[in-house]
């Protein structure tokens, strides 16, 4: 591989400038940047993150207005050969399926940024802190924008690492259990991941992706590397989704090319045919992330403990990493395997649902109740997708971004009133409305997108999933309204204990919330009723890349 | 003498150097009476330079047979004299800034270590069963010697009594092996007997019985590579000789003296197995899954145990058992794949991805030790705000060696997981417990990252008295943390070494 043919490979698409590259370049550059500097001068570490962050919000913002939505083909894409051995490639690409999830992530990791601007303080300092934080930027976009599986995997895995030691340096009490406990959660599902993507790849069809890939250099001019390429297994995301997509052009069936003619194991395993254990695999490493239950369990500990700005950034767009691996991976390329299991899915997602509505209900801790009301929130992304139909879809997507907003919104706003009264008790506060108004108006915003109240982003994600899971599973659908009221009842109750009421005399001198505070909540705000009013802003973007998948299980 | 001869003698400069570098030492010392040891490293470190160069210019022409058939100078072996080399190499710069050797006097350390790896190096580069066995007995008695080079610790010594005993015992038993071996075929070349295997031993009826010897004699003989590469169930010396041992010595035994059991195996499988002993072939499936268990033992032996360990080098000990388990894998897969030969890349790229991940984890080991006096887990709590970089590199050698990319551990581990599930091989369980015995590793491997950042920084004053040199010891450090993460992500080079050396 010569390092000038890469470049000229990158620099040939998108318009010359490879922006998808740069997205996670630029917070790796910060990185290293802040490497270099003292531990001491923490002014200008601050001020590297805050670039290194603002930048890649601008450039995913050039990404959102510019982008095709009408095309169902990846946009920007950028690839070169990697390692010539496995034929694993540096490809990289947006559609409409991840271009809302990262145009969330660089805007949380910005506001993140300025959220923890007094993080010298703590008794980690600002230098790791900023360092760390920025890594996991590099591995959230990239995981986002990958197209190749293997990168996908690294981009994966590096998330970890920083989030181990954010959660476990600068966490609450009970950081260290908090931050193994998630690193070994996450570690599960992603070992079970790597064996089911090694079976992916061995399981792709070499002559048929060599066919595929020759096509393509045909029609982009290359014909004399059309002739160069030979049979081989593949990573490519983009070819293994049209593996699976292919049909029986007389019968309609779906080929199921993927379905193992070249892996070593034939017939079934403990009942299951191989490639079903694959989807679960998969599913399984996704499903941690999102998290579904069972898997939930790490998530309540990681939220509390951790620093508000990766609460933030847990709740905004770790989960969503479940949810996007799902649907690209588990949807896309094993489609008859999801339909399989769809109903497992939806049952899934009904229990989240109600037992996280439930579960959130009982707590008094204010962060842990927040966190519970996102294992309820998932669910509905879960039951959504797992219905198939177009809506059920749509509503699933918009769950996933509108969860983003108001979820980041709450955890900050929680971490706004930890800073100033230390603690976290829903009942030992009371009275906070007449102190902080401008607070619990803030409050009241994200509340009430969070659970759903018309007008507000978060209503029309769960009306969408809720009504495209009617068709399919009327049901679950209605034992998820219990869901859906118990969450409105524990909101209410929270905002009446923390807000109405007498004062509690303790937080006479309570301050509203500062400058720098507002900066951070008034976009996600802004999103939160800007996208309950307009949510055509974000499904018009997303639609053809929700129809293909659609049609692909139909 | 014949020109013949002399033109030979162009294949073993390498062996040849390192000989004199032997020497060399061994008058250093003697000149200097023991007094500036440092001196003596220093040279030994020079002379094993000198050996890389001459091993480097031999690369890629690789020649079958010389110095009257005993010597195969091959892709394969060159490639474990390199390995060996570098290894040596590092352990030597270790060794020099060792602190309890500052204390204890060390003497003829250096010329030991290096004969041990001269050992090594006749090891890898035949295939004649008699210096084969030359060549393991120089390492061993040398390893045993070295494991008790802290005379006035007891650990020490009893370490070096332990690896004696059945290091001892294991070789009889292997000799036993190949003997039997050798009484079936009449040959001493591997590949002759492999040979003579594949065109059947005996006739017709009578053949059952030599087959059912000749599994005899693989399996002793097996027994003794594994000894060596200390798998399980003959891994018992292992844990207690790496705690006592001098850690430089530990480095070197976990590390080169392993890799050289590997190359053995893999010499032993690619002769006799593989290159077509049809009437074996019938019993390759039994053998391969008896690897595969041992495999899939090994490795969850070693990590289970290994949670519980608060000493770093029992606790890398351990480690390094389930690293055993898991290239045992690699060789699993061969000896299933057969001709397709899928296996031995793996397993020589994961030895590769072995040697610089452990040889910055030791490193580290032996950086802290030297700079605090501290060598258990709990020990090491909070002196990662002390010594950022170091435990910073530390870090990275664990991700790696737990196998979290973008580090070169898990390029090697999802290696050996493409060759056990490959459509020749298709051991789908054993990929899954090697996968599941990763998380119970992060779990060992991050309690050590826990207690060097989690904990509140170790306060003022911990450090020990007249630490030198350490500036160049985290140079040391930081090209092994930087090869770490480098060849996780582009490893085309390391694949096209290893293309050109498999056996």
């Amino acid at each position: 591989m010569e390092p000038t043919a890469v470049m000229q490979d990158v620099v040939s698409n998108g318009g010359g400038i490879p922006f998808l590259t740069l997205l996670f370049l630029v917070p790796l550059i910060g990185m290293t940047v802040i490497l270099f500097i003292p531990r001491g001068k923490t002014e200008a570490i601050k001020t590297v993150a805050a670039v290194a962050t603002g930048v890649p919000l601008l450039l995913a913002g050039y990404l959102w207005v510019s982008f095709e939505y009408s095309d169902t083909a990846m946009q920007w894409v950028e690839k070169c050969l990697w390692i010539d051995y496995f034929n694993i490639e540096y490809h990289v690409g947006i559609d409409g399926l991840s271009i809302p999830l990262v145009f969330l992530t660089v805007l949380l990791l910005f506001i993140a940024v300025f959220s923890s601007w007094n993080v010298e303080k703590t008794r980690g300092g600002a230098k790791g802190y900023f360092m760390l934080l920025l890594l996991l930027e590099v591995g959230i976009v990239g995981v986002f924008i990958s197209l190749d599986f293997f990168l996908f995997y690294v981009f994966w895995e590096i998330m970890l690492l920083p989030m181990y030691f954010l959660i476990g340096i600068w966490g609450g009490p009970r950081r260290e259990y908090a931050a193994i406990k998630f690193f070994l959660y996450t570690l599960v599902g992603s070992v079970l991941m790597l064996v089911a993507m090694i079976a992916i790849f061995l399981a792709s069809p070499p002559e048929l992706v060599a066919q595929i890939e020759k096509q393509q250099l045909v029609e982009e001019g290359k014909l004399q590397e059309a002739e160069e390429i030979e049979p081989h297994h593949t990573f490519n995301i983009v070819i293994l989704t049209e593996l699976a997509r292919e049909k029986d052009p007389e019968t309609g069936e779906n080929l199921n090319l993927l379905a193992g003619e070249n892996l070593g194991v034939k017939g079934a395993i403990l009942g299951l045919p191989f490639l079903r254990w694959i989807w679960l695999f998969f599913f399984i490493g996704f499903a941690i992330k999102v998290p579904v239950f069972p898997f939930h369990t790490w998530l309540p500990d990681a939220h509390v403990e951790a620093p508000t700005a990766i609460s933030v950034i847990l709740a905004g767009i770790l989960l969503k990493l479940g949810a996007y691996g799902i649907l690209r991976i588990n949807f896309c390329m094993l489609p008859e395997e999801t339909k399989y299991f769809a109903h497992f899915m939806a049952v899934l997602g009904m229990i989240n649902i109600v037992y996280g509505a439930f579960v959130a209900m009982a707590q008094t801790d204010f962060k842990k109740l927040v966190a519970y009301s996102s294992v309820s929130h998932m669910g509905y992304v879960l039951l959504g997708a797992a219905a198939f139909t177009e809506a059920g879809i749509i509503g699933a997507n918009l769950q996933i971004f509108n969860h983003g907003t108001s979820s980041a919104m709450l955890f900050l706003l929680v971490g706004v009133v930890y800073d100033r009264a230390h603690h976290r008790d829903l009942n030992g506060f009371g009275g906070l409305g007449s102190k902080m108004p401008v607070y619990t108006g803030l409050m009241t915003v994200g509340v009430f997108a969070s659970m759903g109240l018309p007008g507000l982003a978060g209503f029309v994600g769960e009306a969408l999933s809720l009504l495209g899971a009617w068709e399919v599973y009327p049901v679950y659908v209605l034992i998820s309204l219990s869901g859906l009221i118990v969450t409105a009842a524990f909101f209410l109750w929270t905002i009446q204990r923390v807000f109405l009421g007498p004062l509690n005399e303790k937080y006479k001198a309570i301050q509203d919330v500062d400058g720098r505070e507002i900066f951070c909540l008034v976009p996600l705000a802004f999103l939160c009723v800007l996208l309950g009013i307009f949510p055509f802003l974000l499904i018009d973007w997303m639609y053809p890349a929700l129809k293909n998948i659609i049609d692909n299980l139909m | 003498m014949s020109p013949e001869y002399l033109n030979d003698l162009h294949y073993i400069w390498p062996e040849v150097v390192m000989t004199v570098a032997i020497l060399l030492a061994l008058f250093s010392d003697m000149i200097l009476g023991g007094k500036d040891q440092k001196v003596t490293g220093i040279i030994s470190v020079l002379c094993t330079c000198l050996v890389i160069y001459f091993l480097a210019r031999l690369m890629g022409e690789g020649v079958d047979h010389v110095a009257f058939g005993m010597v195969v100078v091959d892709g394969f072996a060159l490639f474990f004299k390199l390995f060996t080399a570098v290894g040596l190499l590092v352990v030597l710069c270790f060794s020099v800034f060792f602190r309890e050797f500052d204390r204890d006097g060390i003497g003829e350390f250096y010329a030991v270590i290096m004969t041990s790896a001269l050992g090594i190096f006749f090891l890898v580069s035949t295939d004649h069963i008699l210096l084969l066995y030359l060549g393991l007995e120089i390492l061993s008695i040398t390893s045993y010697v070295l494991a008790g080079f802290l005379k006035k610790e007891r650990r020490s010594s009893e370490a070096a009594l332990k690896y004696l005993v059945y290091g001892a015992l294991s070789s009889g038993v292997m000799l036993f092996g190949l003997s039997i071996l050798f009484g079936l075929t009449g040959s001493f070349r591997l590949d002759e007997i492999g040979g003579i295997m594949s065109a059947g031993i005996g006739i017709g009826e009578a053949q059952q019985p030599f087959t059912v010897a000749a599994l005899v004699a693989a399996v002793m003989i097996f027994m003794g590579f594994l000894f060596k590469v200390a798998a399980f169930p003959f891994h018992f010396w292992c844990p207690d000789v790496y705690e006592g041992a001098p850690t430089p010595v530990t480095t070197f035994l976990a590390i080169c003296s392993k890799a050289a059991g590997f190359a053995l195996i893999l010499r032993f499988v690619g002769g006799v197995f593989v290159t077509g002993a049809d009437s074996i072939r019938e019993w390759n499936g039994d053998l391969a899954f008896l690897v595969a268990v041992l495999a899939a033992v090994t490795m969850t032996y070693g990590n289970i145990t290994a949670v519980k360990q608060s000493n770093m080098k029992r606790l890398l000990a351990y480690s390094s058992i389930a690293h055993a388990g898991y290239i045992l894998m690699g060789v699993a897969a061969w000896l299933v794949s057969m001709d397709s030969g899928v296996g031995p890349d793996a397993v020589i790229f994961y030895l590769v991805t072995y040697l610089i991940m452990n040889l910055g984890a030791f490193g580290v080991v032996i950086y802290l030790s030297n700079r605090y006096g501290k060598e258990t887990v709990e020990g090491y709590s909070g002196l990662g705000w002390r010594s950022p970089y170091a435990a910073g590199f530390m870090t990275i050698f664990l991700l790696s060696l737990t196998g979290i990319p973008p580090t070169i551990g898990f390029i090697g581990k999802w290696k050996l997981f493409v060759a056990v599930l490959d459509e020749n091989v298709g051991m789908y369980w054993l990929a899954i417990v090697a996968a599941l015995n990763s998380v119970v590793a992060l779990f060992y491997y991050f309690r050590i990252a826990k207690s060097l950042f989690l904990k509140s920084e170790a306060p003022e004053g911990c450090e020990r008295e007249g630490s030198s040199f350490q500036g160049a010891f985290v140079t040391i450090l930081a090209v092994l943390g930087v090869a770490t993460c480098y060849f996780g992500l582009f490893w085309n080079r390391i694949d096209d070494l290893i293309r050109a050396s498999l056996p």
